[in-house]
């Protein structure tokens, strides 16, 4: 369960989160609709407790990401806009890194590591240093590292980027399986099909502000439009908002 | 500090992947530092002690006045050259010109004027701004006037007179200083090459794991783990330590193994670099790497990119030169307050150890615990940086 309200966050004179209230459920993925710029991954920031809001409250499981962040931090996995593996590290060394800060330790940690490289595929690459990676092996390890403890929120941003279709669908199947064991899952994308694919809610954001939300039938209706995409163009503003 | 051993071990892991940096910081400069100097330093007593005593042609114009100073030259081992050179103004031209480091001339009237009882002159010709010429000049001027003197004597005798009555006061020099403290005098700039070489150990690793974390973005991840950036900077900091520990180490051992093959008796000089002492300094000085440590990851986490920090750490270099400089010029004892700084303190006990003195034990207790107490505080403040937002932004 993730709950936000009423994000402020300014650098110097630009507004990245306007007031910004939303809340994703356990067992749904909830897709962070915007442009970019809109302020995605500033909330997730937040969420993933690395920045601080100016004004405002989110919560984790319940939990404040100011007041207790470390807890915070043992609840989610997050995977940030770009990879950041370590490039003189392995794959594996990479997840087992990772496993080890979240506390797990010895044959255990080995246990997790072992399963998330199979899960997500990874067996090819678990001992070549990252250095050469692809842009899909590197958001499959970086993934396999937000996912290696098991944690029962899951902040994705942009998951999808630059991934062809089948790296595409194959991370869709991990990020549902998720979904189905009860987590919360929330990832943003600036790619309208990207979201009415895959989740259960939308929340539409432009300029730091909610400015619909619901499933996707409930954002057509809002904005009174039969098609998605016109629904989405709606939401953020029309057509203006691109010129 | 949960975490802190994890941190440890990856930064020393993903930095000694880097195979240049490491050969670089562990082995190429504190092996070439030492080399360097201790070339240098073989050179110049070589130099000074062949010069000293080596047999030397000097051109002489006018000698044929003066035989017995001719011979008198002779005896003390520099060959007087007649022939290069015909009249004053020639070998006056060579030796402004560099060709000649020191020449002599024999005044005309040389011969007549010692006959009659009035000042003999003879002029040594040399340039004070050439360092070549400093030492066969003084060699002349040396025998030139131990010759006069014992004219001199010769002729008080002669009178009736005891020569020693026209030498009043006769000053005696007494050295008390040992073979071992007389190495301080080459030695002294040994503690400059290790702090140095301390700082370059490591700075590699400090920058990378601070800025460069940050300019790979693996520092955001890093930031959402249950981890307090208290551990995580103290994590850091240890794996930069230790690499800064190593460089000292071989840095050590290299001035140790040099000072066996540098002629260090011949300039009447031994250096306490035996395996006890070279361990002794490197205890001594292994505080100040936890400092440099801590002022460089500090350093780096204010800087914007990875070159901003290079050339910040690289000022950083400095500063703990300074102190050392400054006794250069007005040397200092050691003392329970110059203990408190840190780099003068290292410098100090260095020094002591290196002339074969005893330490005294506050000294090195004062030593480590302000340096320590120094770098936690740094490290502190480095901490205080990992806290939300203020490195990513």
């Amino acid at each position: 369960m993730i709950e936000v309200q009423g994000l402020v966050k300014r650098y110097g004179r630009v507004t990245a989160l306007d007031e910004m209230s939303f809340t994703a459920a356990d067992g749904e993925i909830t897709g962070l609709l915007g442009m970019n710029g809109a302020g995605k991954s500033t909330a997730l920031r937040i969420l993933s407790t690395v920045l601080k809001a100016d004004t405002g409250l989110a919560r984790v499981g319940g939990i404040d990401v100011v007041r207790k962040p470390l807890q915070v931090r043992g609840r989610i996995g997050a995977l940030p806009h770009n990879a950041g593996l370590y490039a003189n590290l392995s794959a594996r060394e990479n997840i087992a890194y990772h496993a080890a800060l979240q506390g797990l330790r010895g044959a255990q940690a080995k246990k997790r590591v072992d399963a998330i490289i199979e899960r997500l595929g990874l067996g090819e690459i678990e001992t070549r240093r990252a250095k050469g990676f692809s842009q899909g092996q590197r958001i499959r390890v970086a993934l396999a590292r937000a996912l290696v403890h098991d944690p029962p929120t899951l902040l994705l941003d942009e998951p999808t980027n630059g991934l062809d279709v089948l790296a595409t669908r194959a991370l869709r199947d991990v990020i549902r399986d998720r979904r189905n064991a009860g987590c919360c899952v929330l990832f943003s994308s600036h790619i309208m099909q990207e979201v009415a694919a895959l989740c259960d809610r939308i929340v539409i954001v432009a300029d730091g502000k909610v400015s619909v939300s619901g499933t996707a039938a409930e954002v057509r209706s809002a904005t009174g439009c039969e098609d998605l995409e016109d629904a989405f163009v709606a939401a953020v503003g029309g057509d203006g908002a691109l010129r | 500090m949960r975490g802190l051993g994890v941190v440890y071990l990856k930064e020393l892991r993903d930095a000694l992947r880097d195979r240049r940096s490491v050969l670089t910081a562990l082995l190429f400069a504190p092996l070439g530092m030492p080399l360097m100097s201790g070339g240098a330093i073989y050179l110049m007593v070589e130099e000074r002690w062949q010069e000293a005593t080596a047999p030397l042609s000097v051109p002489v114009v006018g000698g044929a006045e003066a035989p017995h100073l001719m011979a008198q030259l002779e005896a003390d081992g520099i060959e007087p050259d007649h022939d290069t050179y015909a009249d004053r103004a020639s070998l006056a031209a060579a030796v402004k010109a560099g060709q000649v480091d020191a020449g002599v001339v024999i005044a005309e009237d040389f011969g007549a004027a010692l006959q009659s009882g009035a000042p003999a002159r003879v002029w040594v010709l040399h340039d004070s701004s050439q360092a070549t010429a400093a030492v066969p000049s003084m060699r002349l001027k040396g025998i030139i006037n131990d010759y006069g003197r014992t004219l001199g004597g010769g002729r008080l005798l002669l009178r009736g007179v005891n020569p020693a009555l026209a030498r009043p006061i006769t000053t005696l020099e007494q050295d008390l200083s040992t073979p071992q403290g007389r190495s301080i005098l080459l030695f002294g700039v040994m503690t400059y090459f290790l702090l140095f070489v301390t700082f370059m150990g490591g700075s590699q690793v400090a920058v990378d794991t601070t800025v460069g974390e940050r300019e790979r973005g693996s520092l955001e991840p890093l930031l959402a783990m249950p981890v307090s950036g208290g551990a995580l900077v103290a994590g850091k900091l240890f794996a930069t330590t230790t690499f800064m520990v190593i460089a000292l180490a071989v840095c050590i051992a290299t001035f140790a193994v040099a000072t066996r093959w540098l002629p260090l008796a011949e300039a009447g000089m031994t250096a306490n670099m035996g395996l006890a002492n070279s361990v002794g300094i490197w205890l001594v000085v292994a505080p100040f790497a936890l400092l440099a440590a801590s002022v460089i990851k500090l350093v780096a986490s204010f800087a914007k990119t990875t070159k901003e920090a290079w050339t910040y750490s690289s000022l950083c270099v400095l500063v703990p030169t300074l102190p050392i400089i400054y006794l250069q010029i007005k040397p200092m004892q050691a003392s329970l307050p110059a203990m408190l700084v840190p780099s003068l303190s290292q410098h100090l006990l260095t020094t002591a150890l290196v002339k074969g003195e005893d330490l005294v034990p506050m000294h090195v207790l004062a030593s480590v615990v302000s340096t320590a107490a120094i770098a936690a505080l740094l490290g502190a403040v480095a901490a205080s940086r990992y806290r939300r937002g203020r490195l990513l932004s």
